[in-house]
C-alpha cells in the first residue's frame, strides 16, 4: 500500500496539519469512555492483517515526512533531545537493525535494505535517502546509529537497560514528548523518571508496568496506546520550550501542568498530537538478542 | 509545596557499615559529621578510613594510603582525588558520604564512573537544604537553593523547584511557574531537608 504523504504539514507556527478521512479511519483509539485515568493497557503487539495502525512493527502514516522534518528542526535547535550513554552503543545498532529490517519488510515500496555481510545499503524513498554504510562502524553514518534511524521514524524512543531489577533509561530521542526532559531524565530508573506523574504511583501503575516490560521477550514486542491532547497540533511540548508553548492555547495531558478543566466537546473534535507510542525497544544488558 | 511525593527525590538513611564490604571509606565535606548521620550504635570511629575537608591550602593528604584519616584542601580537591583513588580500587570497597546533597551526589558520580553499583555506596545529605537546581529552559545551574521558588540566574525565569532529582545531572529541576499565566505565582516556602 502506497501512502500519500503530506510533506507540507507543520507542527508550529501556522500549524498546517489535518487528518485525511483514511487517517481518521485507521486511528487506533476506541475512545469508548467519557473519562480516562492512567492505566497499564499494555498488550502483545499482535499484527493486524486488516491494515491500519497495527499492521506494521513500526507504523508509518501520512504524516511521516512532515514529522521527520519537524524532528530534524527540533534537533537542529537542541541536539540534547537525542542522547545515549556510552555503554548502550550496541543497543544503538540493534535499534537501527530492528527499524531498518521492519520498515523494509512492512513497507517495501518505501524502504529497502540491502545487506552483504556488514556492508549495508539503506534506501528511504519518502525522505530521498540512499546510504551506504558499514554495520558497526559509526563513522560510516552521518549521525550516531540510533539518531540516524530515529530521525527516520515517527514518535519518540527510549533505550532501556535492564539491571538491578529495574529499567534504566540510558538513551533516547524526545522531540514529541508530553512535558518530560530527556536531558534531565537520562540515566534514571523506571520509577524515577515517572516520578512527577501524578496519581499513577499510588495506583501501582508503574510497579505493574515495570513487571510487564521486564518480561517482554525478544521477538515478541508489546505495545501501549498513549495519548495526549493539544489544542494545536504541536509536537514539541517539551519542558525545555514550555515558556514558548505554555503561553499558547492550553495543553492537556497527564503531566505536572495539567489544568483541571473538564474536557469540553467531543474527543473526536480534538486533534491527537502524539498518536501512538511505538513499541518500546528493550535492550536487556545480558540480552538474548544476538547476531 | 513540600511533600510533592516524587519518587526520584532521594531518601537518605542514617549510615551503618555494610557487612558485605571488604573496606570502608567514609567521606565528609566538613571537618566533623553530625551525629544524626549515623545509625544507632554507629559513629565515625567505625569506619577505618575517613576523608574530610580541612579548608586549608597547605593540606597534604595521601589518597592512596589506605586506612587512617586524610584531610583535603577543599571539597573539589577531595572529589578529584576520589576519582584518582577509585580508578585504582578493586572490588569490595564501600563508600559512605555525608555532607551537602550535591556533594554526596558528586561522590556517587565518582563511584558510578568507577563502575560501582548503587548498592556499593551510601549517602546521607546533612545540613540545611541547599539544592542545586537546573533551569530546564536555559540549563543554568542555580546553587544553594533553599526555597521552592527562585529566579533563574541565567534566563531570569521565575522557577518552581520540582522535587524531581537527576542523579546523573546532580540537580533538581526548575520549571517556569508562570509560563501559562504571566505573573502567576504561589506562596514561597522554605524547602524541607
Amino acid at each position: 500500500m502506497t501512502i500519500a504523504f503530506k510533506p507540507d504539514e507543520t507542527f508550529r507556527g501556522d500549524f498546517r496539519y489535518a487528518n485525511s478521512p483514511a487517517a481518521i479511519l485507521r486511528f487506533p483509539f476506541p475512545f469508548d469512555q467519557d473519562s480516562y485515568m492512567y492505566g497499564i493497557n499494555m498488550e502483545p503487539h499482535t499484527r493486524s492483517t486488516m491494515g491500519g495502525a497495527f499492521a506494521a512493527a513500526f507504523d508509518v502514516d501520512e504524516h511521516y515526512v512532515a514529522e521527520c522534518a519537524e524532528r530534524a528542526a527540533v534537533l537542529a535547535a537542541d541536539p540534547g533531545r537525542c542522547q545515549v550513554l556510552p555503554h548502550m552503543v550496541e543497543a544503538e545498532w540493534d535499534t537501527l537493525e530492528l527499524i531498518m529490517e521492519s520498515l523494509s519488510a512492512d513497507y517495501p515500496e518505501h524502504f529497502t535494505l540491502e545487506r552483504e555481510g556488514d556492508d549495508w545499503i539503506w534506501t528511504n524513498r519518502p525522505l530521498s535517502l540512499h546510504q551506504r554504510f558499514r554495520f558497526g562502524d559509526p563513522s560510516s553514518l552521518p549521525q550516531s546509529p540510533f539518531e540516524y534511524i530515529a530521525r527516520q521514524a515517527q514518535g519518540d524512543f527510549t533505550l532501556q537497560d535492564q539491571r538491578d531489577g529495574t529499567l534504566y533509561m540510558d538513551g533516547g530521542i524526545a522531540t514529541t514528548q508530553a512535558d518530560w526532559s530527556l536531558s534531565f531524565d537520562l540515566g534514571m530508573t523506571f520509577h524515577e523518571w515517572h516520578g512527577p506523574v501524578p496519581l499513577a504511583h499510588q495506583k501501582g501503575v508503574f510497579d505493574r508496568a515495570l513487571s510487564y516490560l521486564m518480561r517482554v521477550r525478544y521477538g515478541h514486542p508489546a505495545r501501549r496506546l498513549n495519548w495526549t491532547m493539544t489544542v494545536h497540533p504541536r509536537l514539541d511540548t517539551s519542558p525545555e520550550n514550555y515558556p514558548v508553548w505554555g503561553a499558547g492555547p492550553h495543553h492537556f495531558d497527564g503531566g505536572q501542568h495539567r489544568r483541571d478543566a473538564a474536557f469540553a466537546g467531543r474527543i473526536a473534535d480534538i486533534l491527537p498530537a502524539a498518536a501512538l507510542e511505538r513499541a518500546a525497544v528493550l535492550h536487556p544488558r545480558l540480552s538474548c538478542q544476538h547476531r | 509545596m513540600s511533600g510533592q511525593d516524587i519518587k526520584s527525590r532521594p531518601v537518605y538513611t542514617p549510615l551503618a557499615r555494610d557487612p558485605a564490604g571488604r573496606a570502608h571509606l567514609l567521606i565528609i565535606d566538613d571537618a566533623a559529621p553530625p551525629a544524626e548521620a549515623f545509625a544507632p550504635g554507629t559513629s565515625a570511629a567505625d569506619f577505618p578510613e575517613t576523608w574530610s575537608v580541612a579548608a586549608h591550602s597547605q593540606a597534604l593528604p595521601a589518597p592512596l594510603a589506605g586506612n587512617g584519616a586524610q584531610a583535603f584542601r577543599s571539597a573539589s580537591h577531595l572529589i578529584a582525588m576520589l576519582r584518582h583513588r577509585l580508578a585504582r580500587e578493586t572490588m569490595g570497597l564501600r563508600l559512605y558520604a555525608i555532607g551537602a546533597e550535591h556533594f554526596c551526589w558528586d561522590v556517587a558520580a565518582c563511584a558510578s564512573a568507577a563502575g560501582m553499583g548503587r548498592d556499593e555506596f551510601f549517602l546521607y545529605a546533612a545540613g540545611k537544604p541547599a539544592r542545586r537546581v537546573v533551569c530546564v529552559h536555559c540549563r543554568t545551574l542555580n546553587e544553594g537553593v533553599s526555597t521552592n521558588l527562585i529566579t533563574c540566574t541565567g534566563c531570569h525565569a521565575r522557577l518552581f523547584v520540582r522535587d524531581h532529582f537527576s542523579r546523573l545531572g546532580n540537580a533538581f529541576m526548575g520549571v517556569q511557574i508562570d509560563a501559562e499565566v504571566p505573573g502567576e505565582t504561589i506562596e514561597i516556602e522554605e524547602l524541607s531537608a
